[in-house]
């Protein structure tokens, strides 16, 4: 488990985040969602150890954030952030090597030979691995990233440790289909392998089919955070995302179907119109 | 470029070490003085003329390895640096070592030579290396108090603190080489192009372990530095302790970089080009390019030294004017090339 308690961050004078607090299980896929600049990636760098709080502690297994070297820290959690960029060109196989460089000395050669190799499986990029990184797509390229973050917990693993993986707007560079590949694999290896998973997502739809939790940020501030049926409501979702919407129950799915259709000053607007 | 690269089952860095062999071999055998391999055996075993014994024991060996050990601590603080900042035009340069080693060289050229001219000339070559490696540190001390903000380096900022010390420094050398007279000039022009000639084993004594340990350490640091590739927080991620890395780095850098250039003067362009051409070979991998780029630096800087003292024989060309002469264009050719190559893709 993951628990953030209280954080705030102060940035010349302006309130980041203010008072938050959030729970990640493991084995669950925790959703932050919320507009632009409402604090959801510095929450999550927060949890990822990279940046301290001002105000609150977060505390991984039983342990605080900051009581945990670097080392111990990468064992424990990696991260998929929003964008990389290489400097100079590597081959896939070189970056996903990158996952184990946490247990490099403790790893024998062959060990780590097997473990790119399955982490290069797990996302079926075999047939990548002598290429160049920054000759693949964006898609590709994130599904490598995702694969050096799955080698880097698998390296780290250790029984009874709970582990999480961290993703910084995965699917933004990804096609329609991409994203729920992408999404699928990540959730089937939060409840195969226990892998506790906090994402940070735009997309409502995708969020109500993959999280077990949504915490909603507006303006650095907690606005509510539960299941997918208690978060996703017209009246929540309306004061958090400033959007009109329409949330039925899904025909196939037990999941609700989110259809926004208009920011809500411009929906007022319509209906006053009308009126 | 899908194609699976060939399995080297020689390693990488074979080839090169007997590269830079051949290269001392010939950097020992040639110069002013001829040597034939008979002689040169001789002398090495102390069995020639005293005249040949001491070409060969105090004139030419020390010099070789002044160079071996130069040539190979400018290419590797050089990978190092591309590697920090993330920039493949970055030098040692940037970060302020090699202006401040420049004024406090010109600074000693001036004031102790007129000051302290009673004093041997051996003793007034080493203050001269002296002041230039205090120079080297402080600079290199002075950008990065500049660039540290709570304990956090930034790069960007330390490469501008780099440019802005780097005019300051400039502008003092400036103000020294006005007041200089003819004699003292010509000292500067010839520090700042660069030389081995002069080479003894007390400078060999101070660079050899200073580069050497430095080397050893940045490539210790080879994982972080490949990490470093992704981006910082990327580094952060995978668990490497990164603001005390880039505080390591600069520290064997300006280490480095200031004996070096201390006892030669500056030479250009090596840590620029040698990296980039063993990263076109072998890749990006710092586990490789640290070692390759030291024995791939120390191979071209015996090259460039031995054609410095044979191409003008029996003068010598400083070397920097070599080193700039093959390096710009080989640089330039670097550039096109790689423009093609995205043009291309």
């Amino acid at each position: 488990m993951i628990t953030g308690r209280n954080l705030s961050i102060i940035r010349s004078g302006r309130k980041i985040l203010n008072d938050v607090s959030i729970s990640c299980p493991p084995g669950q896929v925790t959703v932050i969602m919320g507009r632009n600049g409402a604090g959801k990636s510095t929450l999550l760098r927060i949890l990822a150890g990279e940046l301290l709080p001002d105000t609150g502690s977060v505390n991984m297994n039983g342990s605080t954030l900051s009581s945990l070297s670097s080392r111990e820290l990468a064992d424990r959690r990696s991260v998929l952030a929003q964008t990389s960029h290489l400097t100079y060109p590597m081959r896939v196989r070189e970056v996903v090597e990158m996952g184990c460089y946490n247990r490099y000395d403790r790893l024998k050669h062959y060990e780590r030979e097997s473990l790119i190799e399955s982490s290069l499986e797990k996302l079926k990029l075999n047939s990548f691995a002598d290429r160049f990184f920054d000759t693949l797509s964006g898609g590709e390229q994130k599904r490598v990233l995702l694969s050096k973050c799955l080698a880097q917990l698998h390296a780290g693993r250790v029984a009874g440790k709970q582990q999480f993986l961290l993703l910084d707007e995965p699917t933004a560079a990804l096609d329609v289909e991409q994203q729920f590949l992408f999404l699928e694999l990540a959730t089937s290896l939060a409840q195969r392998e226990g892998i506790g998973i906090i994402a940070v997502l735009h997309d409502l739809n995708l969020a109500a089919r993959y999280a077990d939790r949504v915490l909603l940020l507006k303006n650095g501030k907690k606005q509510v955070a539960g299941n997918v049926r208690q978060v996703f409501q017209p009246d929540v979702l309306r004061a958090v995302f400033g959007v009109a919407c329409l949330v039925q129950d899904h025909p196939h799915l037990d999941i609700p179907l989110i259809t926004t259709y208009g920011s809500h000053h411009q929906s007022t607007a319509d209906s006053l119109s009308r009126a | 470029m899908s194609v699976l690269p060939k399995k080297h089952t020689i390693p990488a860095w074979l080839p090169l070490a007997l590269l830079l062999l051949i290269a001392a071999g010939i950097s020992v055998v040639v110069g002013a003085y001829e040597l034939n391999l008979a002689t040169l055996i001789d002398a090495l075993l102390g069995r020639a003329d005293r005249m040949e014994n001491f070409l060969v024991w105090q004139v030419r060996l020390p010099r070789v390895v002044l160079a071996i050990v130069v040539g190979g601590g400018l290419a590797t603080t050089g990978a190092a640096v591309q590697g920090l900042f993330r920039n493949p035009l970055a030098e040692p340069t940037f970060i302020g070592i090699t202006s401040g080693a420049m004024l406090f060289a010109v600074l000693a050229l001036v004031f102790s030579v007129t000051l302290f001219s009673w004093l041997p000339p051996a003793i007034l070559q080493l203050s001269v290396s002296i002041s230039a490696f205090a120079g080297a540190l402080l600079t290199t001390w002075m950008v990065y108090s500049i660039a540290n903000r709570r304990g956090r380096m930034e790069v960007t900022t330390m490469l501008l603190a780099g440019i802005a010390i780097t005019a300051l420094a400039g502008a003092f050398t400036g103000l020294l080489i006005y007041k200089s007279d003819e004699e003292q000039l010509r000292d500067i022009t010839f520090w700042t192009l660069g030389s081995l000639a002069g080479a003894n084993w007390l400078q060999v004594a101070v660079c050899a372990p200073v580069t050497l340990i430095g080397s050893y350490f940045l490539q210790r640091d080879a994982l972080a530095l490949n990490a470093f590739l992704l981006g910082e927080r990327e580094a952060i991620h995978l668990g490497f302790k990164v603001a005390k890395i880039k505080r390591r780095i600069v520290i064997w850098t300006a280490l480095i970089i200031g004996a070096c250039i201390s006892v030669t003067g500056l030479i250009g362009f090596v840590g620029l080009i040698i990296p980039h051409l063993i990263r076109l070979r072998v890749g990006t991998d710092y586990r490789k390019l640290i070692l390759l780029s030291l024995l791939l630096g120390a191979t071209f800087l015996l090259l460039a030294d031995s054609l410095a003292r044979t191409i003008v024989a029996p003068a010598e060309l400083p070397i920097g004017i070599l080193t700039a002469m093959v390096g710009a264009p080989f640089f330039i050719w670097l550039l096109l090339r790689q423009n093609r190559k995205s043009i291309g893709r």
